[in-house]
């Protein structure tokens, strides 16, 4: 059963790619552009392979994902 | 080790043989991973006398002990190996994301021994490892080679890593490094040449096991910390067209403690290419192969202003577990003469390399050149210098437009600088003479042309001038791998408060400059110090960047405790940066080569000495008595820099080389 996706706080995410890695599914990119001024990428979730494990919020050391997304 | 995977993979590339073998935990917790592991490993299998390019030699592709926890700036992985470049100790490192993909397969490290009858790639996943034929692959660029790798191994949606070489380590150069991520390259050491006289193509990873840790909520907590300060630094508002001034103020003849927090901020927004407007003026950069002053490379400043390159930079560029992002991707469309759309943002060292140090005062070529070295996997450091070589023994008459397949080698000719890149690359014509780095070429080419070669132990030198930071004069020449200015620099010691972690550390202070000339114990310590923490940062897969933030926001000793579960203090640590450094040296020793006779070129010691410049008549007339002392407090001979028996036995190095992997 798929769960929450996670949503992604730009605000406190350092673009570190964790949450990249951590991902089993291979679900996440870094590919949100136009954020900041700086021009880093932010991660993005595709919801078609995301099941909702929340392996991504638990790796993330900045507190930047919460699995409060609709699936 | 907690975080490590405590297995290698063993790969015999003659008979195809390939062994999964666990590495005893006593290994790590002497030499950690990364280069640590692979100098133990390369120690006890390269023979005596083995030829860098033939099947006794082994390439060694490693991850780092803290990479894949979570602990930020630690996402580098190490190639390691016999250097054909100086025949003796070799090793690279480089960022992007491949580093992680090795422990993901289950692996902390792969090494390849023997020599494929033809082209071949190493796949490996969860389940599979196997070696497979690479001659579709074979001949392309390394770019369009990891593209074609990545779709054609792609299952489901794990994107494979893919290490992989270009047509210069195809072509076995001495100066041809391995690359990842369409354009990262571990550049230095010549390990491509090793890996294409393999006829190993490229490494394909695509596991996904899971990387632990000891106390995963403190270093997730660690990172936390240092991802703030990170997030928060400020961003300077000023021009790129201000930095030469700051670049002044770093020319004075002090030398001063400073917050790494300054680096990170400059790097947060240009990334390395800022350090081109700072270091013209500043003394930092060696300007028309090492023998010209600011006056020489009129318009540099303006010319390399990094702010044209941010105008172009359509994406920042992260390396996993980077909380930074000095890289980035620039729109190279508009630039006249490129043949590509995109490349990697060129570091200071390229620009330098193949800018002010050759007197061209093009930045649209060095994008083109960037992008031609590493789609070949060339190494720029040592392709720019060899370069210069050839301009200068060109300008003083010892080659003609008869040698050189008529380019007019002219100092800052750029459309010859750009045909000679392509000649080497292909090793055509005159290219073919200069392929294999400057100490190679000034054989070839005789005439006493080996003068103008700015070469130490065969490496060339990169773009920082050993007059204006005297830590160099020592590392340039004593560091296993010599000519590196990743290992330590005073500017780096300076930003790192090194002491506060580790007992014989002196601390840094303001001083003159002129006092890192001198033959002091201060100075061996404080030299002799940075080598051991950077090596002991290498086994952990730590960035030169997060190290320049100093230990007390890159805690890198909190996250070796956390990770492992251990509670050693700096000092131990500062010990297995020793060990490594040993036997990287003892690495030397048994190949043959001579330390004392590793000896920086007359120019990086001021003799001749510049005429203008902020390094107007600067000299460094204590080259071999600094190295001298850096040996002594490393425990090794003074005299022939031969680790002594006792330092050997201390650091339990022996005991270390007994010890099998097991199956």
């Amino acid at each position: 059963m798929k769960g929450k996706l996670p949503v992604f706080d730009f605000e406190p995410c350092v673009s570190c790619s964790v949450c990249v890695l951590a991902c089993p599914f291979s679900c996440i990119t870094l590919s949100v552009n136009g954020v900041d001024a700086l021009k880093n990428l932010y991660p993005k979730v595709d919801a078609s392979g995301c099941t909702g494990c929340g392996i991504c919020e638990k790796a993330c050391p900045m507190g930047a994902i919460r699995m409060d997304g609709n699936a | 080790m907690v975080s490590c995977m405590g297995s290698i993979l063993e790969v015999d590339l003659t008979s195809g043989e390939i062994k999964k073998t666990k590495v005893p935990d006593e290994i790590y917790y002497n030499v950690l991973s990364g280069k640590g592991l692979g100098a133990w490993y390369c120690l006890k299998n390269i023979p005596a006398g083995a030829d860098p390019l033939g099947p006794d030699n082994i390439l060694g592709i490693t991850s780092g002990a803290l990479t894949g926890t979570g602990a930020l700036f630690c996402g580098r992985w190490t190639v390691v190996g016999k250097s054909p470049l100086t025949g003796g100790w070799g090793d690279s490192n480089c960022g992007g994301m491949f580093a992680p993909a090795i422990k993901q397969c289950g692996v902390d490290a792969i090494f390849f021994r023997g020599v494929s009858e033809k082209p071949v790639y190493l796949y490996m996943d969860n389940r599979t490892c196997e070696l497979r034929d690479a001659s579709a692959y074979w001949g392309l660029d390394a770019t369009e080679a990891e593209k074609r790798l990545t779709e054609d191994s792609q299952k489901g949606k794990k994107l494979p890593r893919v290490a992989v070489i270009g047509q210069a380590g195809e072509n076995r150069s001495c100066i041809a490094g391995i690359c990842n991520d369409g354009g990262r390259i571990a550049a230095r050491s010549g390990l491509g040449g090793v890996m294409g006289s393999k006829r190993l193509k490229a490494v394909v990873l695509a596991g996904s096991l899971p990387i632990r840790s000891a106390q995963p909520e403190r270093v997730k907590e660690l990172s936390s910390v240092m991802g703030r300060k990170i997030k928060r630094m400020l961003v300077p508002p000023v021009s790129g067209a201000m930095l030469p001034m700051v670049g002044r103020m770093m020319g004075l003849p002090v030398s001063f403690p400073m917050d790494g927090a300054m680096s990170g901020m400059l790097l947060k927004k240009w990334g390395t290419p800022m350090n081109q407007a700072l270091a013209v003026v500043s003394g930092d950069a060696p300007l028309k192969n090492w023998s010209g002053g600011p006056k020489d490379v009129p318009g540099a400043n303006k010319e390399f202003n990094p702010d044209k390159i941010l105008a172009m930079e359509t994406a920042k560029y992260h390396c996993y577990s980077c909380p930074m992002g000095c890289g980035g991707m620039l729109d190279t469309g508009k630039v006249p003469g490129m043949e590509y759309d995109e490349t990697h943002k060129p570091e200071y060292e390229t620009m330098n390399q193949f800018g002010p140090l050759l007197v061209n005062n093009s930045l649209d070529s060095i994008f083109i050149i960037n992008e031609l070295l590493n789609r070949a996997g060339m190494d720029t450091i040592s392709a720019g210098a060899t370069v210069a070589f050839a301009i200068e023994c060109f300008e003083v008459g010892i080659l003609t437009k008869a040698d050189t397949d008529g380019l007019e080698l002219t100092w800052g000719n750029t459309q010859a600088i750009i045909a000679l890149v392509k000649k080497m690359i292909a090793r055509e014509g005159f290219g073919d003479v200069l392929a294999d780095g400057s100490r190679i070429a000034a054989r070839r080419i005789g005439k006493g042309s080996e003068r103008l070669a700015m070469q130490v132990g065969g490496s060339e030198l990169p773009a920082h001038d050993s007059k204006n930071d005297g830590h160099l004069v020592t590392h340039y020449a004593a560091e296993p791998a010599p000519g590196k200015h990743t290992v330590a620099m005073d500017l780096m010691y300076n930003a790192m408060s090194l002491c506060d972690i580790c007992s014989w550390a002196p601390p840094a202070k303001l001083r003159n400059k002129k006092e890192n000339l001198e033959p002091t114990e201060t100075v061996a310590l404080a030299t002799a110090a940075n080598a051991c923490y950077t090596m002991m940062m290498d086994g952990a897969g730590g960035c030169y960047y997060g190290e320049m933030m100093g230990v007390h926001t890159f805690k890198l000793i909190e996250y070796l405790n956390a990770a492992a579960g251990w509670g050693r203090s700096g000092d131990d640590y500062m010990e297995i940066g020793k060990r490594v450094q040993t036997m990287r040296q003892l690495f030397n020793v048994k190949q043959g080569i001579d330390p004392a006779s590793v000896k920086l070129p007359g120019r990086a010691l001021g003799y001749p000495s510049l005429r203008s410049g902020p390094l107007k008549g600067v000299k460094a007339p204590y080259a071999k008595e600094q190295v001298s002392l850096h040996w002594k407090v490393m425990g090794w001979d003074g005299e022939t820099g031969v680790p002594a028996p006792e330092t050997v036995e201390a650091l339990g190095i022996n005991a270390l080389l007994e010890m099998e992997v097991g199956a």
